[in-house]
């Protein structure tokens, strides 16, 4: 039976916004004897902003929850309330085992020692003990791969070095509940794969409960058991990774499949061209969620304001973290008179890969020289058709044409 | 989400909005005892790293100090020194005075050099004042050094009349209840500033003044008699009058003494408690 470690009961917390840490003795003293003499109680509700309000959920023993949200949310706070940098306004927080927090890499590295001394200093900074780091050690400075420079003071390493170095500190934290704030952001795309490989055994085959914030929706659909929605500091939805993912999505417009502008006056675009509608259209939808089997129809439709210009149109499709993964091209043509014109195909079932993808479009003159740049005009989430995704191999972006088989 | 009973009863800890008066534990504390060391290690390596002379700061610093204050007011204005000799004399007020203040300043301002940490991990706050203290107990352990070889000089090579005695062995509680008396005014004063900055100002004004209404550069007996009892209420004048006794004939003051080592202790408990009470809310607004 599923133990739970955490349930946060009711938590809010409350800043009182403006003057923050300005406020001068003399007018506290001023509000304090209005107070008194009007026998009044100053409506504070003005200045009062709530960060967190009401937020109660539980979390088993060795659930790894992801916490998502548009910047702002509260995702943030709640966090430090978790590791008991902030108080709570309200409500109480009961849990069993014992915490440790990376809300930030290589929190309390000093410039001036060298990296095994801030070794030191980070672990016991996180919570451990001089003989567990002792222990460790070995383990820490090999993974952070830069055993050369372990003698260095960190001031003179480059900022890739400073992070691996905080960052294999924070991956052999010994701790029975783990939160991490956007850790998965760091180093080189290299680096990043080995924290996640590191983070998903942390989180699955030692049982450690994890609680993680991030903006990476792929990450978080692969090493999640759960997911808390957080929007404007209230707990929106808590619950399965891939609806719950593709509900936030949805509604913070980060899915973006459709724009449409009714006249050539209003529509994104230059002197030459102008754009009337760009959009998306998967085959079908299970609840908003997208998967990846179903096909996706690209429309284009523009206007060309100058008569007799010949034009390419390139669609560009990107993953979310930037590489630009394919393009593709239509044949030139030589646009008439000023008129509407259609460009439209698809992407096959299965095509792409399960994660989030953003597309632009170009418009090319016979040279492909650039005519008309119209960047991150759509984007779409695609969810995984397998139940299983633990994540345990690697995953493309997209599948090949190429055909592999067994002789 | 329904909890059974038994399952409440298992919950190791919880957070609560407020921090009991009471909520605190010695022991844990201890637990933490690596990090302390960490904290005070890493600020005495920093400060010597780069550096030529290292630790020879340490001596070097108070040594001047020492020097012009023998100067200035053994030489010029002529204060007695109630027949200590004056270098001996200035060399353990300006030791003590700065191991006081130093080590006060140290846990005020620590919360602020360390608010960056602060924001993004937890631990007891209360490591961060004592480390610093530890740092100036350091340099004062430096200055102790120095401070026994002068004394052996002036008993071996001078007429003076200047030699160790079972005065001595009441030292190191003399020490630690300064110590504690700079940690807890630190922290406390860390409560009072950090919401009002001009209060701030305030307190440095008072650590001025209060130099100068403890017997760091003059000795008690100048004082005159019906102003005397007001510095009996410093429970610094009786931890340096008696420090100075462990190597001269002048008085120990035992009564006063222990009446001063009992008010620090109250001030320091009080103090502290209200610290660890509102340390969070005054760390958030840091």
């Amino acid at each position: 039976m599923a133990k739970p470690v955490i349930e946060f009961d009711q938590v809010s917390k409350s800043f009182e916004i403006g003057k923050l840490g300005s406020e001068t003795l003399r007018q506290d003293l001023i509000k304090y004897w209005k107070k008194l003499t009007q026998k009044a109680s100053l409506d504070s509700s003005n200045n009062t902003f709530w960060a967190l309000q009401d937020i109660s959920f539980s979390v088993n023993e060795g659930e790894v929850i992801g916490i998502i949200g548009r910047n702002g949310s509260g995702k943030s706070t709640l966090m430090k309330i978790l590791s008991r940098v902030l108080l709570p306004t309200q409500g109480h927080i009961r849990g069993k085992g014992k915490i440790s927090s990376i809300l930030e890499v290589g929190t309390g590295f000093h410039g001036e020692l060298t990296g095994l001394e801030n070794i030191f200093l980070n672990a016991q900074i996180l919570g451990m003990k001089k003989h567990e780091v002792n222990q460790k050690l070995d383990e820490i400075i090999s993974f952070s791969g830069i055993e050369d420079f372990i003698n260095t003071p960190v001031k003179r390493y480059s900022s890739g070095m400073y992070v691996r170095l905080a960052f294999s500190v924070a991956a052999h934290l010994e701790a029975d509940i783990l939160i991490l704030d956007e850790v998965l952001a760091v180093g080189d795309a290299d680096f990043q794969k080995k924290c996640l490989i590191k983070m998903r055994e942390l989180a699955s085959t030692q049982g450690k409960t994890t609680l993680i914030i991030s903006h990476d929706m792929q990450a978080l659909r692969q090493l999640c058991n759960q997911i808390v929605y957080l929007e404007n500091g209230k707990l929106k939805e808590f619950g399965a990774p891939t609806p719950t993912i593709a509900k936030y999505l949805y509604q913070e417009k980060i899915e973006f499949l459709d724009q449409d502008y009714a006249s050539p006056d209003t529509a994104p675009g230059n002197q030459y061209l102008r754009v009337k509608r760009v959009s998306i259209t998967p085959s079908e939808r299970v609840n908003q969620i997208i998967y990846r089997n179903s096909v996706l129809r690209f429309e284009l439709e523009y206007w060309n304001l100058v008569p007799e210009i010949p034009i390419i149109v390139r669609l560009f499709v990107f993953s979310f973290s930037g590489e630009c993964l394919i393009q593709i091209d239509t044949p030139l043509k030589n646009l008439g008179k000023q008129n509407l014109h259609k460009v439209s195909g698809e992407v096959p079932s299965n095509y792409l890969g399960a994660g989030s993808y953003y597309f632009s479009v170009y418009f090319l003159d016979a040279y492909e020289k650039k005519v008309l740049g119209f960047d991150t005009c759509l984007s779409i989430d695609l969810a995984s058709d397998l139940s299983n995704i633990l994540g345990d191999m690697p995953q493309a972006y997209v599948s090949s044409i190429l055909k592999l088989q067994h002789n | 989400m329904k909890l059974d009973t038994n399952q409440i009863d298992d919950w190791e800890w919880e957070i609560k909005p407020s921090v009991g008066w009471f909520d605190f534990s010695i022991k844990k504390l201890f637990n933490h005892a690596d990090l302390i060391w960490s904290f005070t290690k890493r600020d005495l390596q920093s400060s010597h790293k780069q550096t030529i002379l290292g630790n020879f700061w340490l001596v070097f610093q108070p040594l001047i100090t020492t020097i012009v204050y023998t100067l200035v007011f053994a030489n010029i204005i002529k204060v007695s020194t109630d027949g200590m000799p004056p270098l001996l004399f200035y060399l353990t007020g300006n030791m003590l005075w700065s191991f006081f203040a130093d080590s006060m300043f140290g846990s005020l301002y620590t919360f602020r050099t360390n608010a960056h940490i602060l924001s993004k991990v937890y631990f007891p706050r209360i490591i961060l004042p004592l480390s610093s203290v530890l740092v100036q107990a350091y340099k004062l352990g430096i200055n102790l050094l120095f401070f026994f070889l002068a004394v052996l000089f002036y008993q071996f090579f001078t007429n003076w009349e200047i030699s160790f005695n079972y005065n001595l062995l009441a030292v190191p509680f003399l020490l630690a209840f300064m110590a504690l008396y700079a940690l807890a005014l630190g922290s406390f004063s860390f409560i009072l500033t950090t919401k009002y900055k001009d209060l701030e100002n305030i307190i440095q004004l008072i650590m001025r003044l209060y130099m100068f209404v403890t017997p760091v550069f003059y000795p008690v007996s100048l004082v005159s008699k019906d102003l005397s009892w007001a510095f009996w209420f410093n429970p610094l004048t009786s931890i340096f009058e008696s420090f100075r006794a462990c190597y001269s004939s002048s008085e120990f003051w035992t009564t006063e003494l222990l009446i001063s080592l009992g008010s620090i202790a109250l001030f320091s408990i009080v103090a502290l408690l209200i610290f660890r009470k509102f340390e969070s809310k005054f760390i958030e607004v840091l």
